[in-house]
């Protein structure tokens, strides 16, 4: 029987589609109402994980925000960080040397690859494919201890910044890149026939979780989810940035809008990240220019400060008091992971934004998946969360 | 992205939809196409701009509040639409220094609903959806909006039953 405090009723489950990562963790319950087995209706509970980081962002300077902004996306935070500055250099019209452009998409291509292995990590585990995760373990390992090279520290990270990056690219970083490359290229082939393409995998999720493209539209999906429907839309292509327009690379589409369609384009994009990277690596020289030159919006080296005059004095103010905008706004869209990332900055005229607005892929994903999850069982359900690859920060914010 | 021949395509489309008696702005960047547009024309406008050939804004992408307290007209928000034809985005702008009764377009995206439901928590402006108590995306105490500007940026408040409704 039901008393009047009673927090949790029978026939209600919730479920935590749990990374067990720093943003993720126990801050997206979905609840699910059971009727017998098949679910009846289905709610979120979240909120836990609200760090009010819009509101933060308009008291801190444009050159503090970069550990915010990654503290959205614990596994491509970096892509945050990329569509950030991209909005900052347009309102602020700065040109960006060319190798920076492409430093800055092998990075994206990296932190997607990342990305896309974590969420095949996580559902191998779910469906109790042991062996399909230890192999992408290792792959997450490796990327993460390249990561470690490059800028010193794994998980969240503060390379890409306003005008370039924050160092210049170590001697090693192109040939472990290509190592890498290397790697993960052996290691698909076997993850597929093992994993994407067993009679398990197939018979779980063929006509599961079905979306129609319609629907996907109305409800602002973006991303893997509406490739699968049938739209080659990917922001890489209609709207391109960094060094995209050079690069050729397929959109892969599905057909059918379930969740058999929203891993293997997942997976197959996985595929193209590498295909970039390859096609970056070449354009890449190991020295040359690594931010923009004017020395007004990063921090200029010691060399240079310590030897001139000026570039003491653009240290000490962009210390102090940080750079400023002129006023306008920008939305800037980017192709994350999970579907389009937006940022709307509304600039003031000063050296923060008056307003900075996150348009995350996974809030749709989630109204997506709260449409869907009703008249399944359970374990359906959980695998349909699980194909749209939700990060709980995003939401959150 | 922003061809001058879509841009102004849009902008006659619009200007015969709209009611004769007030004016939109135009606001033609060179990055964004954006559109000054009244609240009794929104509805009507965004309606005829994603069913009609040859634009078809089939998506409504975001939708944002920004909060000028000094200006008469308090509160901006900022729709963009998308066109996968045209492969065009506009943004509808509109002003207002009302708090409720705002026009929903709910009835025509539902994810409209998640994204106004947001902006109520935040910012306190209530669009005229099936508004309930029940439906609020969080439950906070009356009249404590964080995202307005009178808002203190190092103030705590408790946030009770965060249920969502999306």
């Amino acid at each position: 029987m039901k008393t009047k405090n009673q927090k949790y009723s029978e026939n209600k489950l919730y479920y935590n589609p749990d990374r067990g990562e720093f943003t993720s963790r126990g801050n997206l319950l979905f609840e699910i109402t059971l009727g017998g087995n098949t679910i009846t209706s289905c709610c979120l509970r979240g909120g836990n994980n609200h760090r009010g980081i819009e509101k933060i962002l308009e008291t801190k300077r444009y050159n503090q925000a970069y550990p915010w902004l990654v503290k959205c996306d614990d596994r491509a935070g970096e892509i945050n960080n990329l569509a950030f500055s991209l909005a900052v250099e347009t309102l602020l019209d700065l040109k960006i040397p060319d190798r920076v452009s492409w430093i800055r998409t092998v990075i994206s291509e990296l932190y997607r690859i990342s990305s896309h292995f974590n969420w095949l990590n996580f559902i191998a585990k779910n469906l109790e494919e042991y062996f399909t995760a230890g192999r992408t373990e290792k792959i997450i390992c490796r990327i993460e201890s390249l990561l470690q090279k490059l800028k010193g520290r794994r998980g969240s990270c503060n390379f890409i910044r306003v005008g370039g990056l924050r160092e210049n690219i170590s001697s090693n970083f192109l040939s472990d890149c290509s190592h890498l490359i290397k790697y993960c290229d052996k290691q698909l082939n076997p993850i597929k026939k093992d994993f994407l393409n067993s009679d398990i995998f197939t018979a779980r999720s063929r006509s599961l979780g079905e979306i129609s493209l319609e629907k996907a539209l109305d409800l602002g999906i973006t991303g893997p989810a509406l490739r699968a429907c049938g739209v080659e839309h990917d922001m890489r292509k209609t709207d391109p940035y960094c060094s995209y327009e050079e690069l050729e690379f397929a959109v892969p589409v599905g057909e059918n809008g379930d969740v058999h369609d929203r891993c293997l384009i997942r997976f197959e994009e996985i595929n193209q990240s590498l295909n970039i990277m390859k096609q970056s690596l070449q354009e890449i020289s190991p020295a040359g220019a690594w931010q923009e030159n004017s020395g007004k919006i990063n921090i200029p080296s010691k060399e240079k400060s310590n030897s001139s005059t000026e570039a003491l004095i653009h240290h000490y103010k962009l210390c102090r008091e940080g750079f400023k905008i002129p006023a306008g706004e920008i939305y800037q869209p980017v192709e994350s992971p999970r579907g389009e990332l937006a940022f709307f900055i509304v600039a003031g005229g000063d050296n923060k934004p008056h307003r900075l607005h996150i348009r995350p892929p996974s809030l749709a994903a989630t109204r997506g998946a709260i449409e869907l999850i009703p008249g399944n069982t359970p374990e359906d359900a959980a695998l349909i969360v699980d194909s749209f690859d939700i990060n709980s920060g995003e939401v959150n914010r | 992205m922003c061809e001058p021949e879509t841009i102004s395509r849009i902008n006659n489309f619009i200007e015969k939809k709209i009611s004769g008696q007030h004016s939109y702005i135009v606001h033609s960047q060179s990055t964004d196409h954006r559109i000054e547009i009244n609240p009794m024309d929104l509805v009507r406008v965004c309606r005829e701009l994603k069913n009609t050939d040859p634009f078809y804004f089939l998506r409504l992408a975001d939708i944002t509040a920004v909060d000028f307290p000094k200006k008469d007209k308090r509160f901006h928000l900022n729709y963009v639409l998308y066109s996968f034809k045209l492969n065009h985005r506009l943004h509808l702008k509109l002003t207002t220094g009302r708090e409720k009764d705002l026009p929903s377009l709910g009835g025509i995206w539902p994810i409209a609903e998640t994204l106004e439901n947001e902006i109520t928590a935040l910012f306190g402006l209530f669009f005229s959806q099936k508004f309930s108590r029940k439906n609020r995306f969080f439950k906070i105490k009356n009249s404590i909006y964080p995202l307005r500007k009178d808002f203190p940026a190092g103030a705590r408040f408790r946030a009770n039953n965060c249920k969502y409704n999306l």
